[in-house]
């Protein structure tokens, strides 16, 4: 593992400046996340995801080529680029504790928990939102499918993973489970499809 | 990796030191790779401007800024310089930028600040002046004021201070940029002794190299396809190294601003590893299909076949063009040469008229590309004046036609998977062929417009009627084939005067130096290719009528006897002189006799046949319906 060189926090704090923009439900103190610094509102949540980290690029370049990334998080992304592009999990899981990239989907899930399977394959399972569940059948699903299809692209956007299961929970009951194939997301044009209709075509198993 | 130290550069670096006028000339839009680790990091890609920022104060100059006539002095890498800059020159900066015009010799203006900080002697400094090629309409119709601001300009370079710094003395620099050095007035650059021009060309082989080389090679990737496709080619480092030729080779000509463009095509489209090279057609030409990937081995393994229903008679020509077609489709033509960016093949159709030259193109056409209409003929005789380049080419910004663009431009343009028929090419202004060797070389060609247009999976053929007829000594033509002799001395013969055109007529040796070996002679229509012609038309005729009208036509024996030994007496017009007598021995006179015995509509018809001395000619024929109603 390479020595970190860099203070997370320090970056974190630079970056992070988050403020709710709707109706849901204020999350305890979350943590932050490294690079996004708004919690997307509903409605937003399926349409919209985190920018695609270049790890090519952060291989390549020991400065920020895009105008937009801090020279900080460049830094931290070109340190372990190496290292994710060799599909070395533990790099993952590096990067996943520094970059937290679902803090921002901290207001729609009780907690998220990331694991990495192998170079390709992530998992992820998250404990809804008891603030989502009281709602009749058809909204819990809308909200459920949200929720996993963004954790999905979230996680895809960071990590060079071809794939990701998501799995929501309630008291430790699976509600549902699905799995995300990155060639088939590529293919989507988010803004104009039906979360539930989409995640249901992707095999989603609703308990 | 060692550093890659372009030509310029090192041009820069050397004239810098003793030249304290340096205009760069060229490619000055374009990003270049920073050479060395400083100020830019090694091998990164910048602009112009900045490389220069980068390089300058690397190199101990303290004062860099640039100038525009749009915004004045400034440095946007190191705004701080402006003021120091100003303080220099004895003026003020508002914002990190020093507002000046370009034109006129009063203090204040550009010339003038730029002389004041070329004597001073307290900080090495370097001005550089971007866009230079716009400061002015045109060199030719300048005003005083334009005249007296370069002279400025000239004594500004001629009384440059030298400065320590300490990284040793340096001279004060004016560098400037400009797209075309005609853009400048000659009298500024010509006979100037204080003046270096320095071209900055597109990358060349070792540069296109560096750039998909080391980690540079990831940044053509998407992060999920290099992770999950490098393994392979770290156990196969032989296989990588070919896809990185490949790909340079294809490159050729291109800006480092197109091979960044191509970075992020690439990367936009996941593709994959393997398929690098596939993003030089996606960027060049829209299409990720190549139709040269696309041509089926069984359907070129067949093609003699299929030509020979079309040409008759030509077997050496067809068999020699086919090479070259096999040679395109594995990927062999670009294998003696140093670029890839060549046409595809290059062939040169000479021999009789009417022998099937312009048709063989077509039936390429057909064959490589599936549709005829993917033979574009350009009429050489059309293109015989001096300025008929810009009819090909299209007119420089400023003339009548220039949004028309070329039309030789547009039309690969429009469709870069084509073969182009240049007929008659001997017709065509010997300064013409200039055009051509530029594209027969680097299978490129850039428009009046400034759009490139590539020729690299085209074939082009040319054809000619070049060593058919010769003058003799009193300049009276001579025909110097004949139909009596053999197909090898007509072969000998053309090549020959063909030749003896290029190297001491036009004395354009380098013109068939590109052609080289694909020089294909046509032979005459002999009696048996002239009876297969003949065949064939007829057949195709009683088809039409059949389909068309419903008249079904016979021709009998003896008749048809009759209309072979008419139509073929005279072959010396080749396939087409057969096409001719047919429509004037059959199709004229059977058409009189259909209308003048209404006989316009379903019905069988019988020619007994053909009277060809009469004026006109006339067929004899009946109707078999009505004899078999009787």
């Amino acid at each position: 593992m390479p020595e970190n060189r860099y203070d997370l926090s320090d970056i974190v704090d630079d970056l992070w400046g988050a403020s709710a923009q709707d109706s849901a439900p204020q999350p305890a103190p979350a943590p932050r996340k490294m690079y996004q610094s708004t919690f997307p509102p509903f409605e937003q949540l399926w349409k919209t995801a985190d920018d695609t980290v270049d790890w090519t690029d952060a291989l390549a370049h020991a400065r920020p080529t895009d105008g937009l990334t801090s020279e900080n998080l460049w830094a931290f992304f070109h340190q372990h680029a190496a290292q994710v592009l060799q599909g070395d999990t533990a790099a993952y899981v590096e990067v996943l504790q520094a970059a937290n990239p679902l803090g921002d989907l901290a207001p729609y899930a009780k907690s998220f928990d990331v694991e990495t399977i192998d170079a390709d394959h992530l998992a992820v399972r998250f404990d809804a939102h008891p603030a989502y569940m009281n709602k009749d059948e058809a909204e819990i699903r809308r909200y459920l499918c949200a929720v996993s299809l963004r954790a999905a692209r979230d996680l895809m956007a960071l990590l060079p993973v071809r794939e990701v299961t998501v799995t929501a929970r309630q008291d430790e009951a699976q509600l549902m489970q699905v799995a995300f194939d990155r060639t088939e997301l590529q293919k989507v044009r988010f803004s104009f499809i039906d979360p539930v209709a989409f995640v249901t075509q992707c095999g989603a198993e609703f308990a | 990796m060692d550093a890659l130290i372009s030509k310029w550069h090192k041009e820069l670096e050397l004239f810098s030191a003793i030249k304290p006028l340096i205009i760069l000339e060229g490619n000055v839009l374009d990003q270049y790779r920073y050479p060395v680790a400083g100020s830019i990091p090694e091998d990164e890609l910048v602009p112009l401007p900045r490389y220069l920022h980068g390089y300058l104060t690397d190199n101990g100059y303290s004062q860099v800024v640039f100038y525009s006539n749009l915004m004045g002095f400034m440095n946007p890498y190191a705004p701080g310089m402006v003021d120091q800059y100003a303080r220099l020159t004895g003026v003020e900066a508002q914002s990190g930028v020093i507002p000046a015009e370009f034109k006129g010799n009063k203090a204040d203006t550009a010339p003038n600040i730029i002389r004041r900080a070329m004597a001073q002697q307290q900080a090495a400094t370097a001005t550089v002046l971007e866009l230079a090629s716009h400061y002015i309409v045109t060199p030719e119709c300048m005003d005083q004021h334009d005249v007296n601001s370069f002279n400025l300009l000239m004594q500004s370079a001629l009384s440059a201070a030298t400065v320590r710094t300490p990284l040793g003395r340096r001279q004060n620099l004016l560098i400037i940029l400009v797209n075309k050095l005609n853009d400048l007035p000659a009298w500024f650059y010509l006979n100037n002794p204080v003046c270096k021009v320095i071209n900055l060309e597109a990358p060349d082989r070792e540069e296109r190299k560096r750039l998909i080389s080391g980690n540079a090679f990831a940044t053509f990737f998407d992060s999920t396809v290099y992770r999950t496709d490098m393994p392979y080619y770290q156990q196969h480092p032989e296989e990588l190294e070919r896809l990185r030729e490949k790909f340079v080779g294809l490159t050729e000509g291109l800006t480092f601003t197109e091979l960044d463009a191509m970075r992020r095509l690439s990367k936009q489209e996941c593709t994959p590893i393997r398929d690098l090279c596939t993003i030089v057609d996606l960027y060049k030409y829209g299409i990720k299909e190549n139709p040269w990937e696309l041509l089926s081995m069984d359907s070129l393994r067949n093609a003699k076949q299929d030509f020979e229903k079309r040409i008759k008679g030509q077997n050496a020509a067809l068999e020699r063009t086919l090479d070259v077609v096999k040679r395109a489709v594995t990927g062999m033509n670009g294998l003696s040469s140093s670029s890839t960016a060549k046409p595809k093949g290059v062939l040169f159709y000479a021999g009789p008229t009417g022998t099937g030259k312009t048709e063989t193109a077509k039936a390429l056409a057909e064959k490589l590309f599936g549709d005829e209409s993917a033979c574009i003929r350009f009429d050489m005789s059309e293109y015989g004046q001096s300025h008929s380049d810009q009819k090909l080419m299209g007119a420089p910004p400023g003339y009548v036609g220039y949004e028309a663009g070329g039309q030789l431009t547009n039309a690969v343009k429009k469709n870069p998977f084509a073969i182009l028929l240049f007929d008659e090419i001997e017709k065509a202004h010997p300064s013409i062929l200039d055009k051509f060797l530029q594209i027969l070389e680097d299978g490129r060609m850039t428009d009046g417009q400034g759009n490139t247009v590539y020729f690299s999976e085209t074939i082009i053929i040319f054809t000619s009627n070049l060593g058919i007829y010769v003058k003799d000594a009193l300049g009276n033509r001579q025909p110097n084939v004949t139909m009596d002799m053999d197909y090898g001395e007509v072969e000998k013969r053309v090549r020959a005067a063909i030749e003896e055109y290029f190297k001491l007529e036009l004395g354009r040796p380098e013109i068939l130096n590109r052609i080289g070996e694909n020089i294909v002679v046509f032979d005459y229509i002999r009696r048996e290719a002239g009876e297969a012609i003949l065949r064939a038309q007829v057949d195709k005729i009683i088809l039409r009528m059949e389909e068309q009208k419903g008249i079904r036509i016979q021709i009998a024996d003896f008749a048809y006897n009759g209309l072979k030994e008419a139509a073929l007496f005279d072959l010396s017009n080749g396939g087409r002189g057969v096409g001719n007598q047919v429509e004037a021995l059959l199709i004229n006179p059977l058409s009189r006799w259909l209308f003048d015995n209404e006989v316009l509509a379903d019905a069988d018809v019988l020619i007994e046949g053909f009277d060809v001395t009469a004026k006109p000619p006339c067929v004899r024929c009946k109707v078999l319906e009505e004899e078999n109603h009787a």
